[in-house]
């Protein structure tokens, strides 16, 4: 009856264990797939409208009511978005006098230049308000229940609260702005930063001016400053003539004059009083003009039409071997598309890194820059070519002007940031000098391009678990079988709940101390804390070989406590040793100082060799020592009394010490010869919170786990086997490694990985001590950045749904499966381990 | 590379540091700020959500308040500004912090859910600080330095990588030390702002170690002898060292003094706002209205000194009043202290 009920209950828990974790892995995906998904599209409506063709700018507002076109000759025309029905608005901007105007920023700034050479900044934009209660009864009664009017020069809407939001187009215009051009003004640009406001313009006869108008206030005083520095800068004109476009990018420190053909001058206008010519490139390279260009959000990135059909993208990047003077050379760094229909209009949106294109045959491709998606793909109805395209301000849809016939868009874009190429592989960023992988989720602007990949992350966990393992494992490993095959009975049940203490330590505590204690402290003592991993090996060895040199009858006696009080002695003994040694080495071979040895400045890559592969050789000596030495010994010494073979041992130990330190040095020295260099792989900068503190604290996590489970493997090796094995005259030693561990190594192998499991999801102490920075090196002195503390830290911040968000249930994901990948392989390698067991 | 201007300008910057020492001392809340005083049928919890900078700020205020208001209850969470939209939209809190302005793509989630923009309310004024350990001999950076120090893309034009302090000028034993950085999380509203105004809108390099909090900045700089970081002023201790600034090498150092953030000298002087859920045209809560009049109140900017940070000017508030629907006459009639 009660093994019925067990079995039951037993069932039911098993079962629901696989549904739940079941469960989490559908929830993730649920939440990851749409990350994946496409974009949409739908034409919501056209109209014939009388606007012209011959525009400026087409732009609608952020509500998607009301759009308007800027023509060539001043006319700013605006229209209900449903219908294309016009909206009135103000006179002609410079009464037919305009005859150019600079970008628009997406506030509505602008500058018009005139037919005298004068230039006014102003702006062209939309103003929404919301009505009060005055307003709503005003309105209700001129919409006469409909949802939507135009009253006066407004476009009206009622809104489902019973409130009215009412939208017009506003034009403004400052006074004019002294530049002392006199003719047309034929290309012009401003650039906003702050209250900084750059503007270049050039007249027809080709004279060009830059102007910085800055302006600061005193919150004190009130009192506001504007301070306007004018120079002009020389474009020469070429075979080709004039320039006829003029950009400005980075927020007004670069200046690019652009030709029909192509060709880009690129002029450095940091110091205004001296600017200077960097470059000249060719934009098309070949046979084909520009015929569009815009910038994209940030204005960093310019994005290129040209009538062979191209769309390309190009941003200064800092290669270490421009030969510009500011170091900066303009890179073609997107392909975004190679069409055959020439590009007639160039749209970015002004929220992310969206841009439209326009063909001469009605096409609209929209493209995601950075990571080269093509989105969406639509033409418009009349087949005609577009003259004017915008991004509508949310990104929710854009407009096209496609002969004389005005369209408008509805489209939901998606995650474009996140392709799987974007994500796993390494993409050219903004400002980059080549495609690399970068984890930067967000930024304080809307311009910030999100660097999404997740590789460093995946890095970090793996550097993380690698050196806390390194660390841990071997501590452990070694722990338990001392304490289950040679530590007194009296001792081994305290120690071992001791141990098991340190495994209540919460983590945030471990991270805590890891951050503000051992960090610090660390950095005040490297050479001391290096020549600890090898003069505490050292003392405990040392200390193993005088204890053999006690006559037999003190041993035996003192086999319990005592030995294991002597035994704790050797700690100290290998702390000192390391103090008096540490300061030592580091003057030898690390050129006195290791911090700056570390970071390269000085010294050879001997003494880093060294370090390295001092366990390698202890290893290499080892393993000759017992296949080659050993069995010629043993037959040598098989009628030595013990205290000879001690005392032969102790002389043994010696030789073995120096040997392996001979072996280690010659082959530091060959290696560094050979002109490889420690520095730059497993050793780097020193960073004060770094994978050596990570892997010693995560080390009081992962030991005791892997110690109790280990021991109790090792303990529940049958004792008939122990017996048999001494019996048979074998040591301790060799019942220990040939018998015991073997038998119990699924035990063992599964303890590991338990502990494995433990420091890949292991949150809070690398949160804590790490500085979560998102490097790619092994270099055991600096930090990392693991999915687990990533996803801890910037869950808070994600708006549910957006990309970011969906990228950090995809780096769960990723560390779902990477435990579920090593703990199947673990299952698969213990079960071999236990077959073999059995067969014992 | 590029030099600090600093040498050739000692006697200025010491007659400058006197005299904003003396200024520091004098930081007084302007007078023609009226004192709250309390009215009827006030409850309710105030739930605050977002930045980590003004987290010290918001609980000085909510002490103040409740000690007006005993049936006032708080709860007030400060992880980085970026929590404070997200917190909005959800309604999880009445109140959102934040030591930076809204981006546009938070502004459109909020607007998407409710139909209307939030509402930013200034409320004091940070200086974004770079901090130096204590015994750090630098005399000042320009911006251009500081984004070379912090930023793997540069884009305030300097020409070299700045890795060691020997790169910024320092000599002897500091020349060849590398430099240690420290900086915010990203939810962090100081890490946006430092983002776009010290580093150019440029990326971070992949070695500046985020820390979650301001004052845990801090007390890593104080640790750790090579280090630089950036918060805001009001977290700064004994151990560490406010940098001067300076905007370009042809410029002179600006002190991180009140009268230079006022004075609109300093680079990196910003506000700090609350945001808050307004429906337009129509009239805040008792408990919100209250409660922002009282941060706007002559107590309220009291608490903003306490905390290290500056206090807003008459007229800021007179402005920030009229944004949230309260009569400013009395205001402009207040006397005097």
């Amino acid at each position: 009856m009660a093994e019925a009920v067990a079995r039951v209950c037993i069932s039911i828990g098993g079962i629901g264990t696989i549904v739940a974790v079941t469960a989490i892995l559908l929830f993730l995906t649920w939440v990851v797939v749409p990350l994946f998904g496409s974009a949409d599209q739908s034409l919501r409506s056209q109209a014939v409208l009388a606007a012209g063709e011959r525009l400026f700018a087409v732009e609608i507002d952020e509500y998607r009511d009301v759009g308007f076109a800027l023509a060539r000759d001043g006319k700013v025309s605006a229209w209900r978005a449903s219908d294309g029905r016009s909206i009135e608005t103000t006179a002609p901007i410079g009464d037919g006098r305009l005859t150019g105007v600079s970008t628009r920023d997406p506030a509505g700034d602008m500058a018009f230049g005139f037919a005298d050479g004068s230039v006014r900044l102003g702006s062209v934009g939309f103003r929404s308000t919301f009505s009060d209660a005055a307003g709503d009864v005003e309105f209700t009664k001129q919409l006469a229940g409909s949802e939507t009017g135009i009253v006066g020069t407004s476009f009206v809407r009622r809104l489902p609260d019973g409130h009215f939001r009412s939208t017009r187009v506003e034009v403004a215009l400052e006074a004019p702005i002294e530049l002392g051009l006199s003719a047309a003004i034929v290309a012009l640009d401003l650039s906003l930063k702050g209250s900084e406001r750059t503007l270049v313009a050039m007249d027809e006869l080709g004279n060009t001016v830059a102007a910085r108008i800055s302006k600061s206030e005193n919150l004190m005083t009130g009192d506001v400053v504007v301070e306007i520095e004018k120079h002009p800068v020389v474009i020469r004109a070429t075979e080709r003539g004039m320039a006829t476009r003029l950009l400005l990018a980075g927020g007004g420190n670069e200046l690019f004059a652009i030709w029909d053909d192509g060709i880009l001058q690129r002029h450095d206008l940091r110091d205004l009083a001296r600017p200077a010519l960097c470059e000249e490139l060719d934009l098309v390279e070949g046979e084909g003009r520009l015929t569009a260009i815009t910038f994209l959000i940030g204005k960093t990135t310019l994005i290129t039409g040209d009538s062979r059909g191209r769309v390309r993208g190009w941003f200064g990047t800092r290669p270490t071997d421009a030969l510009t003077p500011d170091g900066i050379r303009l890179e073609r760094t997107h392909d975004l598309d190679i069409g055959s229909e020439a590009i007639t209009a160039l749209a970015a949106s002004a929220r992310g890194r969206i841009v439209c294109a326009g063909f001469a045959n009605g096409t609209v491709k929209t493209f995601h820059v950075t990571s080269h998606k093509l989105l969406l793909e639509t033409r418009a109805p009349n087949a005609a070519a577009v003259v004017a395209l915008a991004i509508a301000p949310k990104e929710d849809g854009f407009v096209a002007i496609a002969g004389d016939t005005f369209l408008d868009w509805s489209i939901d874009l998606g995650h474009p940031e996140a392709t799987l190429a974007a994500l796993f592989t390494p993409v050219w960023y903004e400002g980059y000098a080549e495609p690399e992988h970068v984890w930067q989720s967000t930024g304080g602007t809307d311009d910030f391009e999100p660097k999404l990949g997740l590789w460093p992350l995946v890095f970090g966990t793996l550097k993380s678990t690698f050196y806390s393992m390194l660390f841990g494992a071997p501590i452990a490993l070694l722990a338990a079988i001392f304490t289950s095959e040679f530590l007194h009975k009296r001792l081994k049940g305290p120690l071992k709940s001791i141990t098991e203490m340190m495994a209540s330590l919460p983590s945030v505590v471990l991270g805590f101390i890891a951050a503000i204690v051992v960090a610090p402290f660390v950095q005040g003592y490297v050479p001391t804390v290096l020549a600890l991993f090898v003069t505490v090996p050292f003392a405990f060895l040392f200390g193993a070989y005088v204890w053999q040199l006690l006559p037999q009858r003190l041993v035996i006696r003192w086999a319990g406590t005592q030995r294991f009080l002597a035994m704790s002695a050797c700690l100290p003994l290998g702390i000192g040793l390391a103090i008096f040694v540490g300061p030592l080495v580091e003057r030898i071979w690390f050129a006195g100082d290791i911090m700056s040895w570390l970071s390269g400045a000085n010294g050879d890559a001997v003494g880093g060799w060294l370090l390295l592969l001092l366990p390698l050789s202890a290893l290499v000596y080892a393993l000759t020592s017992s296949r080659v030495i050993a069995p010629f010994i043993a037959r040598k010494s098989a009628n030595w009394d013990r205290s000879k073979a001690a005392r032969f041992d102790f002389v043994k130990f010696g030789a073995a010490i120096v040997i392996v330190f001979a072996i280690a040095w010659l082959a530091a020295q060959a290696v560094s010869g050979l002109g490889f260099d420690p520095r730059g792989g497993p050793f780097d900068t020193y960073v004060q919170r770094n994978a050596l503190i990570v892997g010693f604290v995560m080390g009081f996590a992962i030991i005791p786990i892997v110690y109790t489970l280990a021991e109790d493997a090792l303990s529940s090796v049958p004792s008939h086997l122990r017996l048999a094995s001494l019996g048979a005259g074998a040591t301790q030693w060799q019942t220990a490694l040939r018998v015991v561990v073997p038998t119990a190594m699924s035990g063992l192998f599964s303890a590991v990985m338990i502990g494995l499991g433990r420091a890949v999801g292991e949150t809070m102490i690398v949160l804590m001590a790490t500085g979560n920075t998102p490097v790619m090196s092994w270099n055991v002195f600096n930090g990392f950045r693991t999915l687990s503390a990533n996803i801890a830290v910037e869950l808070p911040e994600a708006v549910r749904d957006s990309t970011h968000y969906r990228t950090l249930f995809l780096a769960a994901f990723c560390l779902f499966a990477l435990t579920f990948v090593l703990n199947t392989i673990a299952e698969v390698v213990r079960q071999r381990f236990r077959k073999r067991a059995y067969q014992l | 590379m590029i030099k600090t201007p600093l040498k050739t300008l000692p006697l200025a910057l010491t007659l400058s540091a006197l005299a904003s020492f003396a200024f520091a001392d004098a930081v007084k809340v302007d007078s023609k700020i009226p004192e709250y005083k309390s009215v009827q049928g006030v409850s309710g919890t105030i739930k605050s959500v977002g930045s980590d900078t003004m987290n010290n700020l918001m609980t000085l205020w909510s002490e103040g308040f409740k000690k007006m208001y005993p049936a006032v209850t708080t709860e007030i969470e400060g992880k980085g500004s970026a929590t404070a939209p997200t917190a909005l939209i959800a309604g999880t809190a009445n109140f959102g912090p934040m030591s930076r302005s809204m981006k546009d793509k938070e502004i459109d989630e909020f607007e998407k859910q409710f139909g209307y923009k939030p509402t930013a309310v200034p409320t004091s004024i940070d200086m974004l600080a770079v901090f130096v350990h204590k015994d750090n001999p630098i005399q000042g950076l320009t911006l251009a330095q500081v984004d070379a120090v912090f930023s793997k893309t540069r884009k305030l034009g300097a020409e070299k990588d700045a890795v060691t302090w020997g790169d910024l000028g320092l000599t002897g034993e500091w020349s060849d030390k590398p430099i240690s950085l420290y900086g915010r999380n990203s939810a962090s509203g100081t890490y946006g702002y430092f983002k776009e105004h010290a580093i150019g809108k440029g990326d971070f390099k992949d070695s500046v170690k985020e820390q979650p909090g301001s004052s845990s900045v801090v007390q890593s700089i104080a640790s750790d002898k090579y280090a630089i970081g950036y918060s805001g002023i009001g977290y700064i201790t004994a151990d560490v060292r406010a940098v001067p600034l300076a905007k370009d090498a042809k410029s002179k150092l600006i002190e991180a003094v009140p009268e230079n953030a006022y004075s609109g000298q300093y680079p990196m002087a910003r506000f700090l706002y609350v945001y808050i859920n307004m429906k337009p045209g129509t009239q805040l809560d008792p408990l919100r209205k209250e409660y922002l009049r009282y941060i706007l109140s002559k107590q309220g900017q009291e608490d903003v000194v306490k905390d290290g940070y500056f206090p807003l000017t008459a007229k800021i508030v007179a402005d920030s009043l009229k944004t949230i629907g309260v009569e400013t006459a009395a205001i402009e009639a207040g006397a005097p202290r």
